[in-house]
């Protein structure tokens, strides 16, 4: 049962990793897309993309919050108490990145859009890298059980968690290009496709460096989870995703960008379950195994069935919005950004492409 | 029922599981909590409301072809849609401030209501899911399908409402769980959930998302009325608006008195806050009004009436109404705070009752709207006045629950963090609502500005499955 | 077509407080509440009809 619960939380995690971090890697362009004249027509596209799923997008994040405080409730309280500055600054970040998304349709003016723009796109670099950051505390063993029994700051602010919030950041942007490729693809912008095409190429290159780098960082600073991902299950997965990089770079490459969605997708999935799987059997390094942090049977047994019937619910309303999206029967139309000076709404009638 | 003397001997204390003490600033994690809370709840009944009103506007279009009616329901749909997602925003914020604040009542009782939790997750999951297809669809979907897709939208809010809710009537009263040795075991989330009290508090809050979304909408219409805008349009949004928060509002009357009498059999403490009544007493007043003197154990200044507390707490004008006295002094919640947004919530909820009658009688009865502009003035009133009364009830009930977290179980300030850094906390947070009411504050004013006429275009009439 | 959804509406209220206000039983709880649930939904379409919403158009309000 508990194994159940951890899977749950892992298929949690992995899916806001690619969804969440697709998402959240939009916004890194966003804020890398220069200036208001070619930046436009990119923020733009991630305006049109991002609409219709992105609080989708983010209620894995809850789901996965909601599972690890019923199913795993003492190693919960440890890590909130523990790492509750780079939580708390994350959830502020989400804060500030929901509303400057909901409001960027409305700007009026380029001033205006240029404020709304810059909180989304900065809060989307800086949330990711918080998460990552508290990731990296508790996979490198610095949250002991109890009520604030680690180090408030050194718990998140030391090398594996500095490097687990870059990759994080990363791997997102990594994924919004090959995703934004695609869309604008299918969308009929080819010069927007081959502008994510290129960003897609090079974010994908300097995730992998950076990943691998960080193998070595992780040797000197949490030996225990280096060891974890260079042998067995870890290793394994560590394996996979270079191989469904280097598959991504080349589908990317050669255009073939629906395809790349997927092989993208499992190269971030893999590093997820990568990570689970190197810490085996510890919920919390370097103490609390995952028998040990788990609630009584009766819980576990309620959740995963509640859990269960509960899917049955949502994933088929979940496949139906994407299908919808990927279908096209729901994106409103593309507008470039910061060259409209009148407010719109989604759902206009279709305006003449620039 | 239970000898009221032995209540706070009966259930044993439950030790934190991340241990027995907590930190040092459990009244400003207090604040915090209560400022995220005040600010989500009011979010959560649009949520609750909104979607079945939108539908139901949609319902006018499907059934006379009026362009018109379709115009409010896609106007409503994407206000509906821009304040869902700020509450899934300001959602997130709750969740995460249940562990940043109480980790040691997470840690404790995490798997005996945990799966509330989830099972809240998913119905916001497949609301969010739905919110965004009906939106999305307007004249992208074949006019069943969009119909359609806005029901799983109305009965999500009821899920999702049903869970929280569960937590909190379990919160008050809670079961499903037994303590040895201080340590919390033998958890039964099903029974835990189901708890005696959510029947009421879910019917209650239920029909309160209708009273403040209601009122908060019919508000704005009955401004533009004010200003000359009285087209089909306008009224519309008024009529209906007005009908679900007038009727809603009814409702409520007698699900408030379940509500009383449900907390004074199960909460005896927090009903005698209610009112201030120290002694024990058959036939116990209520007194309007006034000021608790805990020195004197007594309220002053207020208009008494006899035996009218326990009638309305028992049905029974002698019946005997349990005092603050059976609990020691550190056991009680603070009275005034209590008593006042106890008495504001029934004040404000009975005055918006009789609005709402004024408005059903005129209607039914001279098939208009009123004509004084005093209605018009009072219903721009209500909508501030109705989340005055929310927030004054869930004030009433939160507060009336200390000095516990669990009732009678675990203490709050056991539960509460051992960091001492909330006070940058709560700074930064008050800055970040503040920030968030503006910005949300513009957009809106953005949207209403834009003319009706926006939404109307782009009808498309063929069927798409 | 009003006089039922009058009779509905108005019935339901009262059937449904009074039961509120009188019995304890979770059934009756669940009736009362069915009960008031049926107030709020025909008395919605009972107000907000169509035919008396289109028609209200004089100028003074």
């Amino acid at each position: 049962m508990a194994e159940i619960c951890l899977g749950l939380v892992v298929v949690g995690i992995t899916a806001y990793a690619v969804l969440g971090g697709a998402d959240f890697g939009a916004g890194f362009w966003d804020l890398t897309a220069g200036g208001a004249e070619r930046g436009g027509r990119v923020r733009g596209m991630v305006q049109r993309s991002m609409s219709p799923v992105w609080e989708a997008n983010h209620v894995w994040l809850i789901f996965v919050l909601v599972i690890v405080w019923t199913a795993f409730p003492v190693a919960f309280g440890s890590v909130f108490s523990t790492l509750a500055i780079p939580l708390f600054l994350a959830a502020i970040g989400i804060i500030f990145r929901g509303t400057a998304f909901a409001l960027r349709g409305h700007a009026a003016t380029i001033r205006e859009a240029r404020a709304i723009g810059a909180t989304f796109a900065l809060s989307s670099v800086l949330v990711p890298f918080f998460l990552g950051a508290a990731v990296g505390g508790i996979a490198s063993g610095r949250v002991p059980v109890g009520n604030l029994a680690g180090d408030p700051v050194e718990s998140w602010l030391n090398p594996t968690g500095v490097l687990i919030g870059v990759l994080a950041v990363l791997s997102g942007a990594y994924l919004a290009a090959v995703f934004l490729a695609g869309d604008s693809a299918r969308a009929g912008l080819p010069d927007l496709a081959r502008a994510f095409r290129a960003r897609a190429l090079g974010a994908g290159v300097v995730t992998g460096v950076a990943a691998i780098a960080g193998l070595l960082v992780l040797r000197s600073d949490a030996r225990a989870l280096y060891d974890g991902l260079t042998s067995g299950g870890g290793l394994a997965m560590v394996l996979v995703s270079a191989a469904a990089g280097a598959t991504t770079l080349a589908l990317v490459a050669s255009e073939r960008y629906d395809p790349a969605r997927w092989s993208s997708a499992v190269a971030v999935a893999a590093i997820t379950v990568g990570w689970v799987l190197a810490q085996d059997p510890y919920l919390l390094p370097p103490r609390l195994t995952l028998d040990q942090a788990a609630a009584s049977d009766a819980t576990l047994t309620t959740l995963v069935v509640g859990t269960g019937i509960g899917a049955l619910v949502l994933v088929p309303s979940l496949w139906y919005l994407y299908r919808l999206v990927l279908q096209g029967r729901l994106s409103h139309e593309f507008e470039p950004l910061d060259q409209r000076f009148r407010p719109t709404t989604a759902g206009d009638e279709p305006e003449a492409r620039r | 029922m239970a000898d009221a003397a032995l209540l706070t001997l009966a259930t044993e204390r439950a030790t934190g599981a991340l241990g027995a003490g907590g930190g040092p600033d459990a009244l400003l994690a207090r604040r915090m909590q209560a400022l995220s809370l005040a600010v989500h709840i009011p979010i959560v009944c649009f949520g609750i409301a909104f979607p079945a009103m939108f539908l139901f506007v949609e319902g006018l279009y499907l059934r006379t072809g009026e362009v018109t009616y379709k115009a409010l329901a896609k106007r409503w749909s994407r206000v509906a849609l821009t304040i869902f997602a700020v509450g899934v925003v300001t959602g997130t914020i709750l969740s995460f401030e249940f562990g940043l604040l109480w980790p040691n009542f997470m840690a404790t009782f995490g798997e005996v209501f945990g799966v509330g939790f989830a099972l809240e997750g998913i119905s916001f999951f497949i609301e969010a899911i739905f919110i965004a297809i009906y939106v999305y669809g307007w004249d992208r979907l074949g006019r069943r399908a969009h119909f359609l897709a806005g029901v799983p939208i109305v009965v999500s809010g009821f899920t999702g409402s049903f869970w929280v809710l569960g937590v909190n009537a379990w919160m008050n009263d809670p079961t499903g769980f037994a303590v040895v040795d201080g340590r919390v075991t033998d958890p039964k989330p099903w029974e835990a959930l189901l708890a005696p009290n959510l029947g009421h508090e879910l019917t209650h809050m239920y029909l309160a998302g209708y009273i403040v979304a209601g009122f908060v909408v019919a508000g704005v219409y009955a401004a533009g009325w004010l200003r000359g805008r009285r087209d089909l349009y306008h009224r519309t949004g008024l009529v209906v608006a007005l009908s679900f928060a007038a009727l809603a509002s009814a409702a409520q009357g007698p699900v408030g008195d379940w509500a009383g009498r449900r907390v004074a059999d199960s909460q005896p403490v927090k009903l005698a806050t209610f009112e201030g009544l120290v002694r024990t007493q058959a036939g116990a007043p209520f007194t309007i009004g006034g000021v608790y003197d805990a020195d004197r154990g007594e309220v002053r200044y207020g208009i008494e009436i006899p035996r009218l507390l326990s009638l309305l707490a028992h049905h029974n004008p002698n019946a005997t109404v349990t005092g603050l006295e059976v609990a020691p002094p550190a056991d009680r919640p603070p009275v005034n705070v209590v008593r006042l947004s106890f008495q504001a919530m029934v004040g404000i909820g009975t005055l918006l009752g009789l609005l709402g009658l004024v408005f059903v009688l005129t209607w039914l009865r001279h098939r208009r709207l009123p004509r004084s502009a005093w209605f018009y003035r009072a219903v721009i009133l209500a909508g501030p006045l109705a989340l005055m009364a929310l927030i004054a009830g869930w004030v009433a009930t939160e507060v009336g629950r200390q000095p516990w977290i669990v009732y009678e179980v675990m203490r709050t300030n056991q539960a509460v963090t051992r960091s001492d850094g909330l006070e940058a906390g709560f700074a930064f947070l008050v800055v970040v609502y503040v920030a968030l009411a503006v910005a949300v504050a513009w957009l809106l004013r953005r949207l209403a500005a834009q003319p009706p006429a926006t939404e109307v275009a782009g009808d498309v009439e063929e069927a798409h499955a | 077509m009003r006089r039922p959804l009058f009779a509905l509406t108005l019935g339901s209220l009262v059937l449904g407080g009074g039961i509120m206000l009188a019995f304890e039983a979770p059934l009756a709880r669940i009736a009362g509440v069915a009960l008031l649930f049926c107030f709020i939904v025909s008395g919605v379409f009972l107000i907000a009809d169509p035919a008396w919403l289109a028609r209200d158009e004089d100028p003074d309000g």
